[in-house]
């Protein structure tokens, strides 16, 4: 079992095929030898890395993902049963979740996530999308009347 | 000599003076008045009046003040609403979707993008309804554009070529009116020249009777070099030959140097001679395959087809390097797959047959006969539902030949709306010790038999010691991902929790001894039942220890 330290300092126990679903953790690994000193994880609050180890218990021992032969399907959003509810039963954090699994180069919660926030997107009009991330319409006057003329079409109808 | 006022007449706030009121307004005199002032001893009216003068003059002060300080007020929500904005504002800039990094936003988009509808409009040109009824505004099934109008950080990253190389296009049959202006020929420039010279990933659809080439069309064949998924759909066989025959066919200069899948319903051998400069073509989708032609099959590695003109194994021989093969039944009597050899394929991988018992010559039946696929690790066999034919049988012993004869280690099988029983399921799974997926579906099954029973939840138990001593092995001792979709209503649930326990609960040595793997992975769905969420408490609890456990049932009901 080895140990991590989340950046709020808590620490969590995992055994190594857990980890290893994270790339950087994995690359740590090979460098340690004693398991009894704790990998700290600055970037990574214990909600967050809770949640993380919950995604990687869950997923241990399946094959890792390599890069597709088919590009196409690897950019279909089809999410697993069991992934869905566990993205969308911690959506409050997705982004934090998503930068964590960024962080630690955990390749299938990173498309988990990303895929998630893609469903959110896709059949919302642009201010749907403000109002569902908070974002702010910081666009310039002339950059909107570029906008308005390249969306006339999709607008009219 | 002015008097300093007292607190009294302080505003209570600001501390400002306030103005005094003229009339004293003591009404417990005035009440006593009322009971002896009248007859002869009645107020004069002059008194009164001046009285009333002075209450009217109040009244005035009063609604000046009022109006003062709703004016005030007025002022104060609007600075009230605009610090609420600009709250809102500055929290964006910490905000979790900005700290995002640039290259994950890109993941992000890419998946959104992964299809851009785009439909003619006005759709009124015939009576034949579009492909896809759009339910919201158009700009909703556009993401590239909704995502490139968020804000600037989001434009600046939407500028990337690839969001803008996906396009599924649906067009009505009208002529080409390339003199007036047309804002879906607009639409469609704009995804061609923002998507530079990345590869295109095209869907088009064309709906009813042409009345000459579409336009769309024509601007599309100008970059067939940058084709790399063309997938073409249309409503009748008279389209089809329009669109392929009348246009592709008359330009035969056009090559397609990045094509890698092309899938076009009806092709004839004289169309799919067309793509015959696509040197990177691997996936062909279409209804009848036509040899020979000259469209390169030997370097396809992917095909799906309803039936082949000639022998099927003539396709096995024309595609020695196929790695997916997927087999249909056609619709016509006599269009579907005719008799073959015996033939031996070492490249199949992935092999699926679509089995719609409407015709005697049988695919399913036809196919284990006469393949053997020695390296084959993914068998699908499915039932068409569209299709009532006779209910015919499960190949029970062409099965068990053409896997004896195959020697292979099959690592996925799914069956789908196939009738068979649980002794024969039973019966497969035994010659299939290597399987590690499997899935079942028994909804609309013909004929009406389902094999996931109590009998075959028992069978997948794994074997105890002593059981061991007297019994073959565990069945299917490798199975890790198991998905069960039963549409009855009696079901072993008691049964499938023990089950599943005993295969999740393994500890390392039971693995080493007995060589069965730990469960990873379980779906269980019903279509005609809820799920009881305290009888389904203990697979709960595994999902928690580490099992991915999904049951759900009728009304949304889960665990």
């Amino acid at each position: 079992m080895f140990t991590l330290l989340s950046e709020d300092g808590i620490s969590f126990q995992a055994e190594r095929d857990v980890l290893e679903r994270s790339v950087l953790l994995k690359n740590m690994l090979e460098d340690v030898q004693d398991s009894s000193n704790s990998i700290p994880l600055p970037n990574v609050a214990s909600a967050v890395l809770e949640k993380v180890l919950h995604f990687c218990e869950h997923h241990r021992g399946d094959p890792l993902p390599v890069p597709e032969e088919d590009e196409t399907r690897m950019r279909k959003i089809v999410i697993e049963d069991w992934d869905y509810d566990f993205i969308s039963a911690n959506c409050d954090i997705v982004f934090e979740i998503i930068m964590a699994a960024n962080y630690l180069d955990i390749k299938d919660l990173l498309d988990l996530g990303c895929k998630y926030v893609a469903s959110l997107i896709k059949g919302k009009s642009t201010e749907q999308i403000r109002e569902l991330f908070h974002i702010v319409n910081d666009l310039t006057p002339e950059e909107e009347e570029k906008i308005k003329k390249e969306n006339q079409w999709a607008e009219a109808v | 000599m002015s008097q300093s006022p007292t607190n009294a007449d302080l505003c209570w706030k600001c501390k400002n003076p306030v103005q005094k009121a003229r009339v004293n307004m003591n009404s417990s005199e005035l009440f006593t008045r009322f009971r002896s002032e009248y007859g002869t001893h009645a107020s004069s009216a002059q008194q009164v009046d001046e009285v009333v003068d002075l209450c009217n003059k109040d009244l005035e002060d009063y609604e000046a003040e009022i109006a003062r300080l709703q004016g005030r007020i007025l002022l104060l929500q609007k600075k009230q609403k605009h610090l609420r904005i600009y709250r809102t504002n500055v929290r964006f800039l910490s905000s979790p979707v900005r700290r995002l990094p640039d290259e994950v936003l890109s993941i992000i988009f890419e998946f959104a993008c992964d299809r851009n509808l785009i439909q003619e409009y006005p759709w009124s040109l015939d009576q034949n309804p579009p492909p896809t009824n759009l339910k919201s505004p158009a700009m909703a099934y556009i993401p590239v554009l909704s995502i490139s109008s968020t804000c600037s950080r989001w434009r600046s990253i939407a500028k990337s070529p690839s969001l803008w190389s996906k396009l599924q296009l649906e067009i009505t049959s009208k002529a080409a009116t390339p003199e007036q202006p047309d804002p879906f020929m607009e639409i469609l420039d704009l995804f061609l020249s923002r998507s530079a010279q990345r590869l295109l990933e095209i869907k088009l659809s064309i709906i009813g009777d042409p009345q000459g080439t579409p336009l769309a069309l024509e601007v599309l064949a100008q970059h067939t070099s940058r084709w790399k998924v063309f997938e073409f759909e249309a409503t009748s066989l008279d389209n089809r030959r329009m669109v392929i025959t009348e246009y592709l066919n008359t330009n035969a200069h056009l090559d397609f140097p990045n094509l890698e899948k092309l899938s076009i319903g009806n092709a004839s051998s004289g169309v799919l001679d067309i793509f015959r400069s696509a040197p990177k073509i691997r996936r062909l989708r279409n209804w009848f395959i036509t040899l020979p032609s000259q469209l390169p099959y030997a370097q396809l590695t992917h095909i799906a087809c309803w039936a082949v003109s000639g022998r099927l194994d003539n396709l096995l021989d024309q595609c020695p390097n196929l790695l997916s093969l997927e087999l249909r039944p056609s619709r016509k009597r006599n269009g579907s797959f005719h008799s073959m050899i015996h033939k031996t394929s070492d490249t199949i991988k992935f092999l699926t047959l679509v089995d719609n018992s409407a015709t005697t010559d049988r695919l399913l039946e036809l196919a284990l006969s006469s393949l053997t696929l020695s390296e084959l690790k993914e068998l699908c066999i499915r039932r068409e539902l569209s299709y009532n034919g006779y209910d015919a049988g499960w190949p029970k012993d062409l099965f068990t030949s053409f896997l004896s004869r195959s020697s292979c280690q099959l690592t996925k099988l799914v069956i789908s709306s196939i009738g068979l029983s649980d002794t024969d399921l039973i019966a497969a799974l035994q010659l299939l010790p290597s399987l590690v997926i499997l899935q079942l579906d028994d909804n609309d099954a013909s004929p009406k038999i389902s094999p996931i029973t109590s009998n075959f939840i028992c069978a997948l138990e794994p074997l105890g010691a002593l059981e061991r001593s007297i019994s073959n092995s565990t069945l299917i001792p490798k199975l890790r991902y198991l998905s069960l979709n039963f549409s009855g209503n009696e079901f072993d649930d008691l049964g499938f929790i023990s089950m599943i326990s005993s295969r999740w609960l393994l500890d390392s040595m039971d693995t080493e001894i007995t060589g069965v793997e730990r469960i990873r992975s379980v779906e269980m769905r019903f279509q005609e039942r809820e799920v009881d969420a305290t009888v389904y408490q203990p697979l709960q609890l595994l999902d928690r220890m580490g099992l991915r456990v999904t049951v759900c049932g009728m009304n949304d009901t889960k665990i």
